[in-house]
């Protein structure tokens, strides 16, 4: 190891140690260091026009804030925004000084700009890459009793820099914290700086592909989401011969990439046919067993986030891994804040970031949301609505995402993401989750011996008795006259996972049998590259489940296999 | 699925019968990058494509950006009425040249 990548490694691992002793103590009072942190915002920020139309300076404990401060949600900030970027004005709802605009991936309405702070980036770098190579270290320790080396590592994340019309950045937070650490990344990342911060048009995939498997020591892989791995994986298996040939010969093939910018990625590359052969061989045996630790023996660990909408690519990605990879499940966070954060490897429960934001709790099991909980009210097994205090000019915001408490560590609760707000699936009072229906996919793709790549539905509302109707992504054939008999067996399995769907569907009767319909294979892969050839960060991209906007029910519906009857669809004027 | 193409200078047009779809689409891709040096002008002839699947439409797209980047065209010619509603409902035809 290299004595300039040992020094990252000891500096990353202490900073990484130091994030995780500080969740530590915070996790032994959670309620009080959280309250220290809203205190200070309200201290902070008492000047700015929003701080002193709601006194912040006089408020001195929860209660008060609470009682004074009304709920928000974006709306009550845009037009704040608007001046903000217009007209640059300062001191409106944030003092901290505002370093970019992070756009929303969208994922419950329009596109937003969400002001990202200084100090909200700070928090960012504290919990992302050093808290993760402490984890692993700590992990490798105890498992292996040996430290995890840090050598080379893959990053999916890709930077693309974009800019408002007065020249402030925009863009993903994660693309932001990584442009702070970009001259570091040369040393231990596998990819150029050209393909981390693209330069011009160019298949990510194999860029990415191309120089990890190159180095047959990489020991980490980072993401921000699963599925990004995933793609790539699914990509070397589809066209591994090529990329071989390439790696033996020192070239980038000519169709991946735009003309202009092969040049300057050539000089990046030059004939390796030994390192050709070890992958031919490697790769000749198949993929029916995992093929990372057979490319790099030495992988070790991977971040990415692999729950909610991303946990059917997390359970993807352990196939290609197998067992030996330790995964960090990274972070919940959204651009209005990094809220959560793994505390162990192979554990995808987050503690809440207490000197990240200001937490309060709306129990989903009432519809009274005039009082709201804080950390230390949480119980085991129950869900709520999580409200934010952020450092970036949002209070008591209304994020729209409901979160399930999994467990404690110390006094602190754990949580997982459940839902969105207006993603739950509801007909009768059942409240179907995210997490119910990949269970379910799960558990069906097992019956009928087929995997279930993906999946989305919507609900099918004019009949006298609604339905859900499922369109199932298969990994192989899939037979299309089944859906009887596969309507029956999911319904069965959801109302196993989901009691209350099984009350309204199997006793009640006011819910159908669901429908399902065979979605062509590779469709959601197609949407995902469908967006990012319209625009859209790799970094934004997340699997579509409901089908709530025409954009989204016109694809997956025009892209199911033929020879099905998708029900009442003539509103988008097709004659199945 | 078969191949067929026609190339003068830098045009290339290749005339496609079958099926594009999760089985055939992977020839198609060989196909096309083998193909693709040196064309600026590109037709994909759909006279006698019967059907394109997802699969299909990812080759369309990777094409297309590979056209865009190395600044030539890629047309979609004679598209038949199941095609084109697909096309139309994925809103592909928003990104790809149909004529």
């Amino acid at each position: 190891m290299k004595p300039i990548i040992g020094i990252i490694d000891a500096v990353l691992v202490k900073k990484g140690k130091k994030a995780l002793a500080d969740l530590e103590v915070a996790s032994q009072d959670p309620r009080k260091a959280n309250e220290a942190l809203l205190l200070k915002i309200l201290d902070e920020n008492k000047d700015t026009e929003y701080g002193k139309k709601y006194d912040f300076a006089s408020i001195k404990s929860i209660e008060e804030y609470c009682k004074r401060v009304p709920y928000s949600d974006y709306d009550t900030y845009a037009p704040y925004i608007d001046r903000m970027v217009k007209n640059k004005e300062k001191n409106l709802i944030t003092a901290y000084e505002v370093i970019q605009y992070a756009e929303t991936s969208g994922s419950v309405g329009v596109q937003k700009k969400i002001p990202v702070t200084y100090e909200s980036m700070k928090v960012y770098e504290k919990y992302s890459f050093a808290r993760t190579k402490a984890l692993a270290d700590k992990y490798y320790k105890q498992t292996y009793h040996k430290h995890v080396p840090f050598e080379k590592g893959l990053n999916m994340l890709e930077t693309e820099t974009t800019t408002m019309e007065d020249g402030t950045p925009t863009g993903s937070v994660t693309g932001s914290v990584s442009r702070r650490f970009r001259k570091l990344f040369r040393l231990f990342l596998t990819s150029p700086d050209e393909v981390l911060f693209p330069i011009g048009g160019m298949n990510m995939n194999y860029m990415k592909a191309r120089f990890a498997l190159e180095e047959p020591k990489l020991v980490f892989m980072l993401s921000g989401f699963m599925t990004n791995f995933v793609d790539m994986l699914n990509y070397i298996k589809k066209n591994w011969e090529m990329i071989c040939n390439d790696i033996e010969h020192g070239e980038i093939n000519a169709e991946v990439i735009e003309e202009r910018v092969r040049p300057v990625m050539m000089k990046y590359v030059k004939r390796n046919p030994r390192r050709a052969k070890e992958l031919r061989a490697i790769f000749e045996q198949g993929f029916d067993t995992p093929i990372i630790p057979r490319i790099w023996p030495k992988m070790s660990w991977a971040c990415a986030i692999g729950t909610g909408g991303f946990a059917t690519y997390a359970e993807k990605y352990k196939k290609y891994a197998g067992d030996k990879v330790a995964i960090d499940y990274f972070v919940y966070a959204a651009s209005e804040g990094m809220f959560a954060a793994c505390i162990n490897m192979n554990d995808p429960r987050f503690m809440p970031l207490t000197d990240s934001c200001f937490f309060e709790f709306i129990p989903t099991d009432t519809d009274d949301d005039t009082k709201t909980l804080t950390l230390d009210q949480l119980e085991k097994d129950k869900e709520y609505e999580i409200v934010i205090t952020n450092q970036c000019g949002f209070y008591r915001y209304k994020i729209k995402d409901v979160i399930r408490v999994v467990g404690f560590h110390n006094n602190c609760p754990l949580i997982t993401f459940a839902y969105r707000k207006g993603q739950l699936v509801n007909i009768a009072a059942e409240k179907t989750t995210e997490e119910h229906l990949n269970e379910a996919v799960k558990r069906f793709g097992k019956e009928i011996n087929i995997d279930i790549n993906d999946y989305a539905l919507y609900i099918d509302s004019e009949p006298a008795v609604s339905r859900y109707v499922m369109l199932l992504e298969p990994d192989s054939p899939m037979p299309i006259d089944q859906d009887q008999k596969y309507g029956k067996l999911f319904e069965k399995i959801l109302s196993d996972i989901n009691p209350e769907y099984g009350f309204f569907a199997l006793v009640r009767k006011s819910i159908d049998t669901p429908l399902i319909l065979v979605q062509q294979q590779e469709t959601h892969a197609l949407w995902r590259e469908f967006k990012l050839h319209r625009g859209s960060s790799a970094n934004q991209v997340k699997p579509v489940r409901i089908l709530d906007v025409p954009v989204k029910q016109k694809f997956f519906l025009g892209l199911v296999e033929k020879g099905q009857e998708v029900p009442n669809w003539n509103t988008y004027g097709n004659k199945k | 699925m078969t191949i067929k193409q026609k190339k003068e200078n830098d045009k290339l047009t290749v005339y496609i019968e079958g099926r594009i779809d999760t089985a055939t689409s992977p020839v198609l891709s060989e196909h096309l990058q083998r193909e693709l040096d040196g064309v600026k002008d590109l037709e994909l002839d759909f006279q006698n494509v019967e059907y394109i699947s997802s699969a299909g439409l990812r080759v369309l797209l990777f094409t297309q950006k590979t056209m865009i980047s190395n600044q030539g065209k890629m047309v979609v010619s004679h598209v038949n009425d199941d095609i084109m509603e697909t096309f139309e409902l994925t809103c592909f035809n928003e990104v790809i040249t149909i004529i």
